[in-house]
């Protein structure tokens, strides 16, 4: 048995039933041995086309699944590829194992051909990082990869495998298998005690206006049920980061939004009224809470929920209790506790005023059909209505992104994949490829920008290749909106570098690619289109015309407060 | 001296880069570096680091207590750093206020070690404190 016959025994042994990945020098040898697997139909390899694909293919897999995504790639350029798609993973705390190819242990460090310090380049973006040095030392830190990158906050992890290991004869008596405690690595421990959930009751009990904000936290702990379940004990409305979006469906009545930077304006306004803020899973970045100021002025009372105890411990606020653990089952105890006392909460106007926010914002997100392409909101609002209530949404990053953030309705768990902290332009199409695989029963819709699918189309041609059948809808607004939208309002309308020009044709490049392509002029053309792709059962391309300067409202000005919203086209004037 | 703060860690030894796990992580909150002492015992690594006292040291305090491989990391409360040198075969205790060892000694035959005089300890593992609170 050789180092690569090790490496993919031990990937069967860890239930590894997909890899993404590109081969090349440096782990073929690897790719040779999983021939057999693939023929005996145990292992499926995925070619993309770029690594950053592989990458983000895998993380798209993870966070469908609830399970490690695996990709590969060859030693030098090819692991340098995977780096974008690794700190995506780690920001947004998804589980992702890489394997990477090596020069062989005599020519590391000799500036030899495709040779990076993958260890050294990736070492700040990941989990963790281990180049294998011993043959014998494949299985156990293999284990020990899957393990680390699902314990406690999810995240990326490599093993970068120099290539003379593959090749390498292993001798059974030095074979390090199994599970034996990871030094310098432990499961985080569980502050959940009676007395603290007690506390939290009691916070919660005489709260006045109890808001329950979810993030990424609990749509990986599965928590819906528990949300929804404490949300009606309480009677407390939900807002959401950007990521923790489908920990609740967006159709329950007392589910606000999206709150945060380009959240919606009720969300934030909830959120600075609320007396009492019950987060769970979320870690309230610069993203969500824009100012901390915000929250230190309320004077307001926070309980958090989180997995990672530094994580609370970091916050620059005063929290009251600290709830460290899995948020489901921490949910649980507190649900068990309100049943114990048998409280009946008389809310209504605290709701009152929620509806009262939504009815008055509303009149600022529906509006401006000026006839100039298909309004966001819209278009959105028809796709939701054509795709399955379990339909899993990607995106990519930009103004489309913040419009599914504020519009799109998620409706079950896992079925809104995003790049929230890293921002990766690019993320949705090789992202959806991924979740399609994991759920392969499943509509899964990448909800793209013209600025993002041009950075990873290519992996388009991978979902032609291995029948994946993905629908793209393609926000086309010729331009980068997003940034074009910050030069438009906050740099005296010095528009730069950001537009596009008018002679792509993304309905050919889809049929080049051999997917199919569609023009939706129209609303009606949008629901044909989606309904023909759902029937065709093919990867396909759905084209939907955006005005140029349309806003992604609302916004902030740059380093806001969440009291600084801005609802209308400020170019339009008062 | 006296913004110095001195953190002791226990790291596992998978190869030289777990120095610069820990290392980055200061640099990454812009905390400067004033010295480091370290050996290989076995699969461990005991390194203490000295650095100013930074806004950003709570925070690279938690970031190192969660860092994969890190076992622990303890700031030493109330650190006195004693300055010694080792010249000709003798240490040598440095007064604080003496220039004398703030050179590079190149050609010289004489070693800086600075050694960490502390009453108690503020220390973190995955999340669990023991010791003082930071």
């Amino acid at each position: 048995m050789k180092g690569a016959d090790l490496t993919a025994k031990t990937l069967k042994e860890l239930n590894v039933k997909i890899i993404f990945g590109i081969p090349g020098l440096s782990n073929m040898t690897l790719y040779d041995t999983l021939v057999d697997y693939v023929k005996s139909g145990e292992m499926r390899l995925i070619l993309m086309r770029h690594e950053q694909g592989a990458a983000h293919a895998a993380d798209g897999y993870a966070r469908a699944l609830g399970k490690p995504g695996v990709c590969t790639a060859t030693s030098g350029p090819g692991a340098l590829n995977l780096v974008t798609g690794l700190a995506t993973a780690y920001w947004d705390s998804s589980p992702v194992v890489a394997i990477t190819g090596q020069v062989p242990r005599a020519s590391i460090g000799k500036m030899s051909f495709q040779e990076a310090d993958i260890p050294g380049v990736v070492q700040n973006i990941v989990k963790f990082v281990i180049q294998i040095r011993n043959v014998g030392d494949i299985p156990i830190w293999l284990y020990n990869a899957f393990h680390i990158a699902v314990e406690g906050r999810p995240g990326p992890v490599v093993v970068d495998i120099p290539r003379d290991i593959f090749s390498e004869k292993v001798v059974n008596g030095d074979i390090r298998f199994g599970r034996e405690a990871i030094k310098g690595f432990r499961r985080f421990p569980i502050y959940a005690d009676p007395i603290l959930i007690k506390k939290a009751v009691e916070i919660l009990v005489n709260a006045e206006r109890p808001l329950i904000l979810v993030g990424s936290g609990a749509v990986t702990s599965m928590a819906t049920d528990e949300i929804v379940t404490l949300a009606d004990m309480l009677i407390a409305p939900i807002v959401s980061t950007l990521l923790g979006k489908s920990a609740v469906p967006n159709d329950y009545p007392l589910y606000i939004g999206m709150m945060g930077y380009y959240g919606r304006a009720e969300a934030n306004t909830a959120f600075l009224e609320s007396d009492v803020v019950l987060v769970v899973g979320a870690r309230l970045s610069d993203r969500t809470v824009t100012s901390y100021k915000d929250i230190v002025d309320s004077r307001k009372k926070f309980i958090v929920i989180n997995i990672d105890p530094t994580d609370v411990e970091r916050l620059p606020i005063n929290v009251d209790v600290a709830l460290i653990g899995d948020a489901k089952a921490i949910l649980r105890k507190l649900i068990d506790s309100l049943m114990s006392i048998g409280v009946k909460f008389e809310r209504s106007n605290w709701i009152r005023r929620i509806y009262e926010f939504k009815d008055y914002y509303s009149h600022f997100y529906y509006v401006d059909e000026d006839g100039v392409g298909l309004k966001p909101w819209r278009a959105l609002k028809t796709i939701r209505g054509v795709l399955p209530r379990d339909a899993i949404v990607t995106t990519g990053v930009g103004q489309h992104q913040m419009w599914c953030g504020v519009f799109w309705e998620a409706l079950e768990p896992r079925t809104f994949i995003t790049s929230g902290g890293m921002g990766t332009m690019g993320f949705g199409l090789p992202a959806a490829i991924g979740a399609k695989v994991a759920q392969p029963n499943r509509v899964v819709v990448d909800l793209d920008g013209d600025g993002s699918f041009l950075m990873t189309m290519n992996n388009l041609s991978t979902a032609v290749d291995e029948h994946i059948p993905i629908i793209v809808v393609l926000f086309d607004n010729r331009t980068l909106g997003l940034v074009r939208q910050v030069q438009d309002l906050f740099f005296g309308g010095r528009v730069i570098s950001v537009d596009f020009g008018s002679t792509i044709d993304y309905i050919k490049i889809a049929e080049g690619l051999g997917a199919l392509g569609f023009d939706a002029q129209t609303y009606e053309d949008l629901v044909v289109a989606i309904k023909r792709s759902m029937r065709e059962n093919m990867p396909s391309v759905v084209r939907i015309p955006i005005k140029r300067d349309e806003l992604s409202l609302p916004t902030l000005p740059p380093g806001g407060s969440l009291r600084e919203m801005i609802l209308h086209d400020p170019r339009k004037g008062d | 001296m006296t913004q110095e703060k001195v953190i002791r860690l226990t790291v596992l030894y998978t190869d030289a880069g777990c120095i610069e796990r820990v290392v980055a992580v200061f640099r990454k909150l812009l905390i400067d570096v004033n010295w480091i002492w370290g050996r290989r015992i076995d699969s461990h690594y005991e390194m203490y680091v000295s650095v100013k006292d930074h806004q950003n040291l709570k925070l690279a305090l938690l970031n190192l207590s969660k860092t994969v491989g890190v076992e622990s990391v303890e700031l030493l409360l109330d650190a006195k750093v004693k300055r010694y040198v080792y010249t000709n075969g003798k240490f040598e205790k440095v007064a604080e206020e003496s220039p004398a060892n703030e050179s590079i000694n190149i050609g010289f035959r004489q070693f800086v070690v600075y050694i960490p005089v502390y009453t108690r300890i503020a220390g973190y593992r995955w999340g669990e404190k023991y010791g003082e609170n930071i």
